[in-house]
This record gives structure tokens, C-alpha cells and sequence, in this order.
């Protein structure tokens, strides 16, 4: 029955039942792949990834007293994960998160584009280009297409002013059109 | 409007563009095969974002899972249990250790361990009551303590 356990259920587990360690253990087992995924977007390192996805797991078991069970918890979640992975953002690059600085991704490199064309091929090729944007590119975009936030949530979530998170968006949707442009051998008109 | 400006088009497929530029788009889009050219580019790219992997998680993590759960366990029978009185866990370990080395590593757990002197093990009930308390009020004063960093105490 606890291996069906919705979230609500499993967090009052983790808050006072007395299974509580395999409460823990369910709730990590239903999450943890999601956890270290965002984490992933923010670092390149797998090392760093670990330790971020640690940490958040920490955060969420210790602040779990204060959480109310009545709310929903994967949004917790998600807010605790992504402040844990701004954090070492700014820790790591500071520079990355002035606007003035925002760095333009990098321009897709293209060898012979006219192998480029099947689908699966353009699909790891743009995953490929995904995996170049700077890391804030990568975690705003995947706040936005992956978790279905909007632009206002996205800005709430981070702190970040609205312009700011559509700034890094167009950017770094513009870099990876530019790379199915490539791919597909259509013409880049719009930059 | 601004004929192919990308970033209208991008807000558009993200569904935040306002209502009457929305409309007037719409309109632009059924006259302008540009524009209707690159929002087809631009859904295909939307499709493939939707697609996004998850990363699988390396062997390690095995590892640092056991770490968390063990650590955020004991972090949690540190703490007392709030409304809920003291949990089986803490009351296992009141009831069946050896009581006064049991709670010798509290700070300020003179009465506790006077109690278990003058009372034995056979009181648990009594004990129990006392010891909630004590630990209710220990772990407020443990967890402002936490801030200014000082060792943790444990229960061994
Ligand atoms: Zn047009």
C-alpha cells in the first residue's frame, strides 16, 4: 500500500510516521531521476550534479516539518531543487547572472550539413546543441518546455525579472533554431 | 506588426503573447508565408524541446542516497517530535537502552538522568512524559543553536 502511496501520503509518512527512513526511500525512488535531471541542466559535471541533487535531498527532508501536506509537493520540490542549483550558479560563475553579461550561446558548428537530414540524427544534434548553451540558458529552457512553466512563473521561481528570463529564452531558442536551420538545410533568415 | 520578428513568434508558441497581438499575428500569418514558413521551423523545434530526456542516474548515487536517508533520519529524531509526542523510534531507545548513558551526552539533562537514577527502568511511562518535555524545550534550544554551528549532539 505505501508502494501506491501518493505524494500526500508519503509526505506525512516522512513528517511522522514511523516508517518514516522507507517513506524517505519512496519518495526519493519517485523523484530522484526528476531531481538530478534539473541539476543535470545546471552543470556540466556529473560530480557537481551529484552533490547538487544531495543537497537538494537534504533540504526537502529537513524542511519538511514546516511544509504543509495539504500543498502540493512536487512544486516544492522543483522551487527547492532550483534554488539549490542557483546557488552554486552563482557561486561557480557569478559573472553568469548580470543581464549585461549574458553570454550569447555559441554558434552551432556545422561540417557538412548535407549528411545532417534524418530526423533522428537532427533530434541528437540538437540535443547535442542543448547540452552547449551555458548552463542558465539550459535550465531556464528547460523550466519552460520540459515543466510547462510560463514566463511569470519561470521569473518567480528564480527571482529573476521577466525580461531577464525572456532574454535568455529567445536567446537561447534563436541558437538552437539556428542549429535545426543547419540541420535541416533551411535558410537563416531570421537570424 | 514587426514581419518575422522571431521573438513574437516565440512568445506566440509559448502561449504568452496578450490577446489583440495574438489576433493581429493571426491575421499577419494567414497573409505571410514567411512568417508562416518559420513558425512551422520553430514548432518543430518546440516538439523536439518537449522531448526532453531525463539523465540516468550514475552508480554513486546508490551511495549518497543511503547518506541522505540516514542522515535526515537521524536529523529528525533529533529534533523533537512536535504535537505528535515522542515517536516509537525515540521511545524504543528511551525505553531499552541504558538510560543514564543514554541521555548523559544531553546538555542539560541533569533531571532526566536524576529521574532514571531514582526511578529505574520501570517507570518508562513516567519517564516518557518527563522526557518529551525535556526534549521538546532541548531541541528548540538545539535548533537556534544550529545557526551559530556547534556540534551536533547525538543520542549515543
Ligand atoms: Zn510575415
Amino acid at each position: 500500500m505505501l508502494l501506491e502511496a501518493d505524494d500526500h501520503e508519503l509526505v506525512l509518512q516522512c513528517k511522522e510516521g514511523d516508517g518514516r527512513e522507507d517513506a524517505f526511500r519512496l519518495l526519493l525512488a519517485k523523484y530522484e531521476g526528476y531531481v538530478y535531471s534539473l541539476c543535470h541542466r545546471s552543470t556540466d559535471r556529473r560530480e557537481d550534479a551529484l552533490e547538487l541533487a544531495q543537497d537538494t535531498w537534504l533540504r526537502v527532508f529537513a524542511g519538511l516539518s514546516g511544509f504543509q501536506v495539504n500543498r502540493p509537493f512536487k512544486p516544492w520540490l522543483r522551487k527547492i531543487t532550483i534554488n539549490v542549483c542557483l546557488n552554486f550558479l552563482r557561486r561557480a560563475h557569478p559573472e553568469i547572472l548580470s543581464l549585461e553579461n549574458c553570454p550569447a550561446p555559441a554558434a552551432p558548428e556545422w561540417d557538412d550539413p548535407a549528411t545532417l537530414v534524418q530526423w533522428t540524427e537532427t533530434s541528437r544534434l540538437l540535443r547535442e546543441a542543448v547540452e552547449r548553451l551555458p548552463p542558465l540558458h539550459r535550465l531556464i529552457l528547460t523550466l519552460r518546455h520540459a515543466e510547462e512553466m510560463t514566463y511569470e512563473q519561470i521569473a518567480d521561481v528564480t527571482g529573476f525579472p521577466l525580461s531577464m528570463v525572456k532574454t535568455y529564452l529567445f536567446r537561447a531558442r534563436r541558437s538552437l533554431r539556428r542549429t535545426l536551420a543547419g540541420a535541416y538545410g533551411w535558410e537563416v533568415t531570421n537570424g | 506588426m514587426n514581419c518575422g520578428n522571431p521573438e513574437v513568434l516565440q512568445a506566440y508558441l509559448d502561449g504568452e503573447l496578450p490577446a489583440d497581438e495574438r489576433g493581429e499575428l493571426e491575421g499577419h500569418l494567414s497573409g505571410c508565408l514567411t512568417c508562416r514558413r518559420e513558425l512551422a521551423h520553430l514548432k518543430l523545434l518546440w516538439l523536439e524541446l518537449g522531448q526532453e530526456r531525463e539523465f540516468s542516474l550514475p552508480p554513486e548515487w546508490a551511495y549518497l542516497r543511503q547518506q541522505i536517508v540516514a542522515k535526515s533520519a537521524a536529523d529528525r529524531s533529533a529534533k523533537a517530535p512536535d504535537q505528535t509526542g515522542l515517536g516509537f523510534w525515540e521511545s524504543q531507545r528511551l525505553a531499552w537502552q541504558d538510560l543514564s548513558l543514554a541521555t548523559a551526552y544531553l546538555p542539560g539533562s541533569a533531571e532526566i538522568g536524576n529521574l532514571v537514577k531514582a526511578a529505574g527502568r520501570r517507570l518508562p511511562g513516567l519517564f516518557l512524559d518527563l522526557a518529551g518535555t525535556t526534549l521538546r524545550r532541548l531541541s528548540r534550544r538545539h535548533q537556534t543553536d544550529r545557526k551559530g554551528g556547534p556540534a551536533r549532539w547525538s543520542w549515543r
